[in-house]
């Protein structure tokens, strides 16, 4: 975490254009940096590039998905403490608790409200410097 | 006493018991006899003899008395002319010793022996007893009692004087001349005769001549008053056969009689040894005869024996052989009598068994080749049925099947086809012990091309023998057949309820090599042949059938996760959007347009909840739906459903109340899907219902929740309480446009609590209202899958 940066910087890990511009269009008015991955295994190498303050991952992605993604940014001593939030559209029962068992911070069902998940990611930006 | 075990030892004892109880009894009672009768003669002899030898003493002394007498009366004047009278009778009587004459008043006046003459001694002897008797008496003779002086025996006898002074003559008699009188009645015989006194001393003897030699004989004077048969003289009468002792002791037999006049007594006695020498020869004799009789009747026994038990022990040992099973020996006794008989009887018999037995022999022999033919046809088929049930492989089960009825049928070769329907020809399957390629050339001809035993067999539905191939009539394959060296064949056909589906072929090296039975076998081959071919069919196409299943199902899971994906993908950025617009984040939106935009709202969530119905029932009735049980509060999750719907049911001006106790207990089960069960209840209660209330009410009866939602809305007509739970059913059609729902709701909370182990009912009354009662454990049985 650097001091040098003005805003909460948040990564988007997400295959669908449209998803990520509603991300995009919601934080960024909302005031955060965000970077984009569109798959799996760029997540994981821009999330130790750039360090984000919080990660938005999907699960259902190409070449890696959400799950192996995020042990690996978990099993990194680089990307371990960063927060990972799990959007996914499976709503399959146990979903919750396979997204928990591998790290993740919180659990979003699509289709979400942009307002809801606005209020997650607050509830789950670390506090030191906001 | 060793009890004899053999037949020998038996006969010879009982022989030998026989003669000895015979020899013995009359050894015995003749013995007996011969014993009575020689002591009867014997004691009768004795008694003769002592009776004489009595009588003749008794009459000697009398004798003597009357010469004394006479003497005495003859000189009766003066001493001397006595005197001269007294020498005159010591003369010419030897026995008289002595003579005293006593006068009256017991005076001796003369006393003459032969070497001594005393004249007037006047001895007084008026004390001695002769005188005494004398003066007592009347004038008769007195004879004393024997007495001893130096062991010569005497007696006295004292008569008389007539007259005036009348004395007494008193004449001292030696009794030792007894003895001669004695020996003249002995005569004969071996007896001895005592002539003992009164007081037992022994006065006079006669010995026999042999019985002089016997060291036993007794001194003159001997006191035998101990003897018994001396003290029995006081017995008045003597039985037969009185033993009794000499003076060394010796038992002898004896006879007694009396001597008044002497006051003494005759022994005839005889030493038994001597007198009853009779009997001991006796007893000699017959001892050795009975020796001998002993000796020749065991012999005899033992000679009869022998020819009595060798026979029986023949008969035995040929027993003992005919019950060991040896038949074929033969009882050889030739003896003529009935054991001869017996013998021919048992080889009779043996030879009978012998016959009933080689019989059984035969039968069990034969009954054992049926049975073992039968057990290995039953093994083959019980085989074949196995090979039916465990493979799938119909190849190696008709394999199988040739090979075993090749195997029973006793042929050489065989093959079984499947008929091809489409090309209509026979297709070899499998071939048993001969060239698949050779048959499938030869046999598997198209029907068309010409009658072949298969074919004829199939259309008659009935196997065909071919005994004979070169007999038979020609047919397309028989040359090629009989030029690999068969000569009979059997075709049987496989038909199914379908058709035929091929042929069974066995063949045979020998002509004539099948029987009717073995068709009979064959078929019942055929049969299990056309089995296992249906069954292979079902085996294959249930295999298909299985894979088709399993791809399916591993489809169905994928297309869930994939629609479920690719649904809630577009609809996410639809609803997303909206929001974002409907929050002005793209710029302020015209009111109308906001309109627009609610209505896209409503829409997309209308849109999102039916996705979610109709996956979460697609996922049930796949069985791919799992609930995921926690601990819950059934408290909380009516408090959220209560929550949730407080807002509608306000805007219905609509009374939501709960009632729940608070001693609840925890429930286990999966809440998220026990709160969308409620949720929709609830939220359906507070749709259908335009006034009054809505009750929620929860209570715990034993291990089962009770929920139940009451309303007071249109109640729901008879008809239609069980349909509601059907998917895509609502009361009226036009209602789910009205009222925004999706029909699937009550199905899928029935399915819900129905996977919860639950029951969800509802009664109702058209006008008045409904309830919905949910009944479940509240402990669930976790892992429960979608009926």
């Amino acid at each position: 975490m650097t001091e040098t940066r003005a805003r909460r910087r948040i990564l988007v890990v997400e295959d669908t254009e449209d998803n990520r511009r509603i991300l995009r269009d919601l934080l960024s008015a909302a005031g955060f940096e965000l970077i984009e991955a569109h798959d799996g295994e760029a997540g994981v190498a821009m999330a130790g590039e750039h360090l984000p303050d919080l990660i938005l991952m999907d699960f259902q992605l190409p070449l890696l998905d959400g799950y192996e993604a995020t042990r690996r940014l978990k099993a990194s001593s680089v990307t371990r403490h960063i927060p990972v939030i799990a959007v996914t559209s499976y709503a399959l029962s146990g979903d919750e608790a396979k997204a928990m068992r591998v790290g993740c911070s919180g659990y979003i069902a699509k289709p979400f409200s942009p307002r809801a998940l606005l209020t997650k990611v607050r509830e789950l930006l670390p506090t030191a410097s906001g | 006493m060793l009890r004899p075990r053999n037949l020998f030892g038996k006969y010879v004892l009982s022989f030998v018991g026989v003669v000895v109880f015979v020899l013995a009894s009359s050894g015995a009672i003749e013995t007996y006899f011969i014993y009575r009768e020689t002591i009867t003669s014997l004691t009768r002899t004795q008694e003769e003899k002592a009776i004489a030898a009595a009588r003749a003493i008794n009459q000697y002394l009398p004798d003597l008395e009357r010469s004394i007498s006479w003497a005495t009366r003859a000189s009766s004047n003066t001493t001397e002319q006595r005197l001269a009278d007294y020498k005159q009778l010591l003369r010419t009587t030897p026995s008289i010793a002595e003579v005293t004459l006593l006068d009256g008043a017991g005076q001796e006046t003369l006393r003459v022996s032969r070497d001594r003459t005393s004249i007037g001694s006047n001895s007084d002897l008026s004390r001695n007893p002769a005188f005494l008797a004398i003066k007592a008496g009347r004038g008769e003779s007195w004879f004393g009692t024997p007495f001893f002086e130096s062991d010569v025996p005497y007696t006295t006898i004292a008569i008389p004087h007539g007259g005036r002074n009348a004395g007494v003559m008193v004449a001292k008699v030696d009794l030792r001349f007894l003895s001669d009188v004695v020996n003249a009645v002995q005569a004969a015989g071996q007896a001895t005769t005592l002539v003992v006194s009164k007081a037992g001393q022994l006065i006079a003897r006669a010995d026999s001549s042999s019985a002089t030699l016997n060291s036993s004989t007794a001194r003159i004077g001997e006191d035998l008053s101990k003897l018994p048969q001396v003290k029995a003289l006081k017995i008045p009468e003597l039985n037969l056969g009185n033993i009794g002792r000499d003076a060394k002791g010796n038992a002898v037999l004896f006879a007694s009689a009396n001597i008044p006049t002497l006051q003494a007594a005759v022994f005839v006695e005889q030493p038994r040894s001597v007198a009853f020498y009779p009997v001991y020869e006796l007893l000699l004799r017959l001892g050795t005869l009975f020796v001998i009789s002993v000796f020749l009747s065991v012999v005899a026994g033992a000679v009869l024996a022998q020819r009595m038990a060798i026979p029986i022990q023949a008969l035995k040992a040929g027993a003992v052989r005919l019950g060991s099973g040896d038949f074929s020996h033969n009882i050889e006794v030739k003896t003529g009598d009935e054991i001869e008989v017996l013998a021919h009887e048992f080889n009779h018999m043996a030879s009978q068994l012998k016959d009933s037995y080689s019989a059984l022999e035969q039968k069990v022999e034969d009954r054992t080749r049926d049975l073992a033919k039968t057990i290995s046809e039953l093994r083959a088929l019980e085989e074949i049925g196995r090979a039916i049930a465990s493979s799938l492989d119909l190849k190696r089960v008709l394999a199988t099947i040739v090979a075993r009825a090749v195997e029973l049928a006793g042929a050489d070769a065989g093959a079984v086809f499947a008929f091809d329907e489409t090309q209509q020809r026979f297709q070899l399957v499998e071939a048993h012990r001969i060239d698949a390629a050779w048959v499938q050339r030869l046999w598997g001809t198209p029907v068309s091309h010409g009658e072949t035993p298969i074919g004829e067999a199939t259309r008659a539905r009935q196997p065909i023998i071919i005994p004979n191939l070169a007999e038979a009539s020609d047919f397309p394959q028989r040359d090629a057949t009989l030029a690999t060296g068969f000569h009979s064949l059997l075709a049987v056909p496989l038909l199914g309820a379908e058709g035929v589906l091929g042929a069974l072929l066995v063949l045979c090296h020998p002509s004539g090599g099948f029987s009717n039975n073995t068709a009979g076998l064959m078929r019942t081959f055929a049969d299990q042949s056309v089995l296992a071919m249906h069954n292979a069919r079902l085996f294959s196409q249930v295999e298909e059938k299985g894979r088709q299943l399993a791809l399916a199902s591993e489809h169905k899971s994928q297309f869930f996760a994939n629609m479920s994906h690719e649904l809630r993908t577009p609809l996410n950025a639809v609803l997303g959007y909206t929001e974002l617009l409907a929050d002005g984040l793209y710029g302020e939106i015209p009111d109308r347009a906001k309109q627009v935009l609610e209505r896209v709202q409503v829409n997309g969530a209308h849109l999102l909840g039916l996705i979610n119905d109709v996956l979460d029932l697609s996922k049930m009735e796949a069985g791919e739906l799992a609930l995921n049980c926690e601990d819950y509060s059934l408290r909380s999750i009516i408090d959220i459903v209560v929550a949730s719907t407080g807002s509608l049911a306000q805007a219905k001006h609509l009374a939501l109340m709960a009632h729940v106790p608070d001693d609840l207990p925890k429930g286990f089960g999966d809440a998220r899907r026990l709160t969308q069960v409620l949720l929709n209840i609830v939220g359906n209660a507070i749709k259908f219902t335009e006034q009054g209330t809505v009750e929620i009410s929860a209570v715990a009866m034993d291990d089962i929740f009770e929920i139940a939602i009451r309303d007071t809305g249109p109640g729901i007509a008879p008809n239609d309480r069980t349909r509601i739970f059907d998917a895509f059913h609502q009361v009226d059609n036009s209602t789910t446009r009205s009222k925004g729902g999706t029909g699937l709701g009550l199905s899928i909370s029935k399915r819900l609590i129905e996977m919860h182990g639950g029951t969800i009912v509802v009664e109702s009354e058209v006008g008045v209202g409904s309830t919905f009662v949910l009944r479940m454990p509240i402990q669930v049985a976790d892992h429960r899958e979608a009926a």
